[in-house]
């Protein structure tokens, strides 16, 4: 049932206070391109509680992929500080980082998100086995995962065989298998029609909710951003939040603007 | 010239990688001119030694039992048209005051033209009484010029005569001859009682090249019981032939090396084409023919063949003088400089060439057939196609079936070398369907080290396997030669170890400076830890038998038949048995044993008579033959072993100058001092001081070992060539894994995003190389004991039984030879990969 998984939801309640899972107070990035001298980002500072799904929409160069590979500590910062969970990812060393990735943080990115020559069970393993995870609890994870985002029945399915929604569908799965605490979503839905965009974003929206991760896309998407809690618009390099909703009232809002027979989109293969 | 043009500019678009391709093709084409230039210079070296050694000698002729001959001789081969120049000597033994025994040369002095081209010291020309001797003679002798000496000999009637020489010059000889004391001709034949004899004519010719045309001929004129040879020819002939197969040996694994060259530049161009489709199509779009993009392909291969060509053989003007090195620690002589000869560099151009077009043409062909839609539009391409390995399957199987029938000599036909080509590149592309399916052994592996490590690496099968292919394929083709390299070598060791144990099977050869009466033998028996010994007599003269196929002049053993065949156990041909044989020849005197290989010279077989001359005609029977596949190599005297009779010890001294008297005397110990071989060698040598026996006796176990050394240098060699050719496909697997790293850029980063660690990267790049390796080494073990089983059919049918011998060892170390071969292929691009920074792997469409 498609909107069983919106059901298993609970709203965020206005009067609690979130954990506090990632926090930038001043973050700059600069490199140099060239002879020239690019800042990327400049003096960025956020906050992402628990349970939350943020939107940062702006133009193509304008800083987004950076700040969420720094989030995503697949970079660092110039300056500034960025804390996941209360730790200064900056002044990790790479085995750190590495355990970060491993254990708190998923991605999703917009194209080629999946080992070619891995099948969509096994993609979804393979951070779960990285991790340490042994092979049979992995398979179980993964499966579990894979039925919920509809996939069941493509378990064996190499990445060309399977569509682009149901490649995304797998990297929503692989990026939860962990049990990350924050996810981070680079263009998910830039290569997929506007239906199956749709269908990708709710679903990561509800996978995410359940799994009690924090969520943060970077989109050119309107569709993605109306179903953000919170909205950043980043232009040149600053960031600056454009608008913030209530979780319940997303949710129905959300729901209101899924298509007319989510089941068979959701968790049918396209 | 467009196409030139064209692939002039593209080439240093793509520096690492041409830049290795050109080392393989460079490594290849040096490999194949260093080794034929070294090897020329062996040859040169042999040819100026026998020159050296026979000066202008062509011709030799003697009676084939040494016995003196009229000098009318002389004017016969004189007669000879295309005979220059002769000198005739009269050769006789004689033996000097501390019993050395030297050999009396009658020369004549101002007409002599071997003798004047000696290089003397002192005074040329001899007066009666005055003698030039050879330098090591004098210092044996504790002589010099000026110093006389007594000789004593045994003249024409048979009566010892003495007489007193000095010595006015010394012969600084090229190699250590006999000690060898020059006297006046006339001077020689009137002490010996021999006036107007001869034992030897020496003769040149006009040309030199047709020395074994002439040689026939005046054997032909001077009748059966003479012995005409060509030395020089002759000696240049065998070692050709000796020679020939060693060669044939090293030029097939640098054929091997080149082999492995054109995978190289096929994976390098194949690359090539799959990165440039786009481009491909957009000139076949802008009007560009299909032969005009071949022809873009073909030149950027030419291009590098011939760089590589080029620089490959300056290399191996380089490389040549290593293995010059090499060659001499072996224990070649001092070699002379290895020169580079234009018909040896086109040759090495050419190779080049030929290996880069080889792999150039398929990769160029398929450029030119690159569907222009699809090359311009890449998502129409759709999935690769799967499901070709039926038909790989079959190629494969069809190759390797007609293979193993010619390995095996199953088949009706035999096409040479046809075994060597199929089966490897068969079990490689039987190799490809399987490596499909080699994710358990990956798992296996490298689970110990990560699942998830093991997970991606067990994959590899699923990515491209034509480069894959490449890879475990340059390594099993490789190795397949290393394991029948090894194999032949274990089979020559057995079968030499064999052949020495069945010719000179005794715990211990005593060899004494001087003949011993034969009743030593006894004495030796009675020592505490010696089972048995007996006397193995050389003839100090030979003899000429003069057989239905053919006369051969033979060494003469004499032998006790009682004691002999309790350590010496040859294996008889024919219905007679050992014992019946030796019991045959030590009842009669005019009976002999010989090689099987002397009995197919003369066309004897056992029960056959037999006329030998020596110091008279007799007619002797063969009461047995029997094999010996080393004899060839033990000499005795002026006498190959494979060429010597075996006589009783009683007719030796009635027909061949026989004493009852021996040098050699064969020991076997008590079984419980089998061990102790060389100390009791030691301890008879102190017992005897005066036979100087330590200088001169070996026992089984050094012999053995001896072998054993000889054979693993001329190996090495060899397997030296082919550790080339893993550095080589080491070269090859850099430029894939290079290859392979460039186009995972954004899989290293979405690992690397998922919490894979740089170890674990360098890991999944190390474990592919390693499967790489593994899969390419078990390969080779099958291919390679296919092609040992077909060498060694190959030799058995060439007349040199060759055993089986499953090389354990070369497997072995196939193993660790593929396993450094992929980590040094691997080891720069793994930790490339795992160095890359993740933003930027990310960045890769």
């Amino acid at each position: 049932m498609a909107y069983s998984l919106l059901a298993d939801v609970a709203p965020l309640e206005p009067s609690r206070s979130p954990l506090l899972i990632v926090k930038l107070d001043h973050v700059e990035k600069s490199y140099r391109l060239g002879k020239t001298t690019v800042n990327a980002l400049r003096g960025v500072s956020l906050t992402l509680r628990e349970r939350e799904f943020v939107v940062v929409m702006g133009p193509s160069g304008s800083g987004k992929t950076t700040l969420l590979n720094i989030i995503g500590t697949l970079d660092r910062a110039s300056s500034g500080q960025v804390l996941l969970e209360g730790s200064d990812t900056g002044k990790m060393r790479d085995g750190e980082l590495t355990w970060l990735r491993r254990h708190k943080i998923g991605f999703i990115f917009q194209f080629h998100n999946l080992i070619p020559v891995l099948t969509a069970l096994e993609n979804v393993q393979l951070p779960l086995l990285t991790s340490g995870v042994n092979t049979k609890q992995a398979e179980e994870r993964a499966k579990n995962l894979l039925a919920r985002i509809g996939l069941s029945s493509r378990l064996n399915h190499l990445p060309d065989e399977l569509s682009g929604g149901e490649q995304q569908r797998v990297a929503i799965a692989r990026a939860l298998a962990n049990h990350p605490r924050i996810l981070l979503a680079d263009e998910p839905t830039g290569d997929l029609d506007t239906k199956t965009g749709n269908e990708v974003v709710q679903l990561m929206y509800d996978m995410a909710k359940q799994e009690n991760a924090t969520v943060m896309v970077v989109t050119h998407d309107p569709v993605v951003a109306k179903r953000a809690e919170r909205v950043f618009e980043m232009r040149d390099g600053i960031l600056t939040e454009t608008r913030s909703l209530d979780a319940l009232h997303h949710g129905i809002r959300a729901v209101e603007q899924l298509p007319p027979e989510p089941e068979k989109t959701l968790f049918q293969p396209n | 010239m467009l196409s030139a043009r064209l692939a002039y500019r593209n080439i240093p678009r793509r520096k690492a990688r041409t830049i290795l391709t050109c080392a393989a093709i460079i490594l290849g084409v040096a490999l194949l001119v260093g080794i034929n230039m070294a090897t020329a210079s062996a040859m040169n070296e042999f040819a100026g030694y026998i020159n050296r050694f026979w000066g202008t000698t062509d011709l030799v002729v003697r009676y084939g039992s040494l016995a003196p001959f009229p000098d009318l001789v002389v004017s016969t081969v004189r007669s000879q048209g295309e005979i220059t120049n002769t000198a005739a000597r009269l050769e006789w033994p004689g033996i000097v005051s501390n019993s050395t025994i030297i050999q009396l040369v009658g020369v004549d002095t101002s007409h002599d033209f071997d003798y004047s081209n000696l290089n003397v010291t002192g005074v040329r020309s001899l007066q009666p009484g005055q003698a030039l001797i050879t330098d090591f003679l004098a210092q044996r002798l504790g002589l010099t010029i000026g110093s006389t000496f007594n000789v004593t000999a045994l003249n024409g009637s048979g009566q010892r005569a003495t007489f007193q020489l000095t010595i006015v010059g010394l012969d600084h000889p090229y190699r250590t001859l006999a000690p060898t004391a020059y006297l006046g001709l006339q001077e020689t034949q009137s002490k010996l009682g021999m006036t107007g004899l001869l034992t030897h004519v020496y003769a040149t010719i006009r040309d030199p090249s047709r020395a074994v045309i002439v040689r026939d001929s005046l054997q032909s004129t001077l009748g059966r019981l003479f012995d005409v040879t060509a030395p020089k020819a002759e000696a240049i002939e065998r070692i050709n032939g000796q020679m020939a197969g060693f060669q044939l040996g090293l030029n097939i694994m640098v054929l091997v090396a080149l082999v492995v060259c054109s995978f190289i530049v096929f994976n390098t161009l194949f690359m090539t084409v799959s990165e440039r489709t786009y481009e491909i199509g957009v000139l076949r779009a802008v009007g560009t023919s299909r032969p005009q993009v071949f022809r873009i392909f073909l030149a950027e291969g030419i291009l590098i063949g011939l760089v590589g060509a080029v620089a490959g053989v300056l290399a191996g003007v380089g490389l040549s003088q290593f293995f010059v090195k090499v060659f001499e620690n072996l224990g070649f002589p001092q070699l002379p400089e290895a020169v580079l000869t234009p018909e040896l560099a086109i040759t090495g151009i050419l190779a080049g060439l030929a290996a880069v077009l080889a792999g150039t043409i398929y990769p160029a062909l398929r450029a030119s057939r690159v569907d222009i839609v699809r090359a311009i539009r890449p998502f129409l391409q759709g999935p690769e196609r799967r499901g070709r390995h039926a038909i790989t399957a079959i190629v494969g199987g069809l190759m390797l079936g007609i293979a193993v029938l010619q390995a095996f000599r199953f088949s009706p036909f035999h096409i040479p070398y046809l075994d060597i080509v199929f089966i490897p590149l068969s079990i490689v592309i039987l190799g490809a369907v399987i490596y499909y399916r080699q994710g358990a052994l990956a798992k296996l592996i490298f689970s110990p080290v990560s699942r998830a490590v093991a997970l991606v690496v067990s994959r590899t099968g699923r990515r491209r396997l034509v480069r894959s292919t490449i890879s475990f394929g340059m390594i099993a083709i490789t190795l397949s030669f290393v394991i029948m390299i090894g194999g032949i070598q274990g089979g020559v060791q057995t079968s030499l170890e064999q052949g020495v144990r069945e010719a000179l099977g005794a715990d211990i050869i005593l060899v004494a400076n001087q003949s011993l009466p034969v009743s030593f033998a006894q004495t030796l028996s009675n020592q505490p830890k010696i089972s048995v010994a007996t006397p193995l007599s050389p003839s100090f003269l030979p003899a000429r038998a003069l057989g239905p196929r053919q006369d051969v002049t033979v060494g003469v053993l004499g032998i006790d038949p009682s004691q002999f065949p309790r350590i010496i156990a040859y294996n008889f041909l024919g219905s007679g048995s050992q014992d019946e044989a030796y019991q045959q020849l030590a009842s009669s005197n005019e009976t002999v044993l010989m090689p099987d290989s002397l009995a197919s010279k003369l066309g004897v077989s056992t029960g056959d008579h037999l006329t030998i001359f020596s110091n008279s005609t007799t007619t002797f029977t063969v009461v047995g033959i029997f094999t010996g596949p080393v004899l060839q190599y033990i000499r005795f005297g002026e006498s190959y072993a494979s060429d010597s009779i075996i006589v009783n010890l009683n007719s030796q001294s009635k027909y061949f100058g026989g004493k009852y008297e021996s040098p050699i005397f064969l020991i076997n110990l008590k079984p419980e001092y089998k061990h102790q071989t060389a100390l009791v060698a030691q301890d008879l040598s102190t017992q005897y001081p005066r036979y100087d026996l330590a200088e001169n006796s070996i026992t089984l176990d050094q012999l053995l070992g001896l072998v054993k050394t000889t054979v693993d240098k001329v190996f090495a060699v060899i397997l030296l060539i082919l550790y080339f050719a893993i550095l080589i496909t080491s070269l090859g697997i850099t430029v894939n894994m290079m290859m392979n790293v460039t186009e995972r850029r954004r899989e290293i980063g979405l690992l690397r995003s998922q919490g894979m660690s740089r170890g674990q990267i360098l890991w999944v790049f190390l474990g592919e190389g390693v499967i790489l390796g593994i899969f390419g080494f078990l390969l080779a073990i099958p291919s390679g004991l296919l092609l040992l089983r077909g060498a060694t059919n190959s030799t058995t049918v060439a007349g040199f039984w060759l055993p089986y011998v499953i090389p354990w060892t070369a497997i072995e170390e196939s193993f660790i030879l593929a396993m450094i071969a992929v980590l040094l292929g691997t080891f720069y691009s793994a930790f490339k990969a795992s160095r890359l920074e993740i933003t930027r792997a990310l960045q890769q469409a």
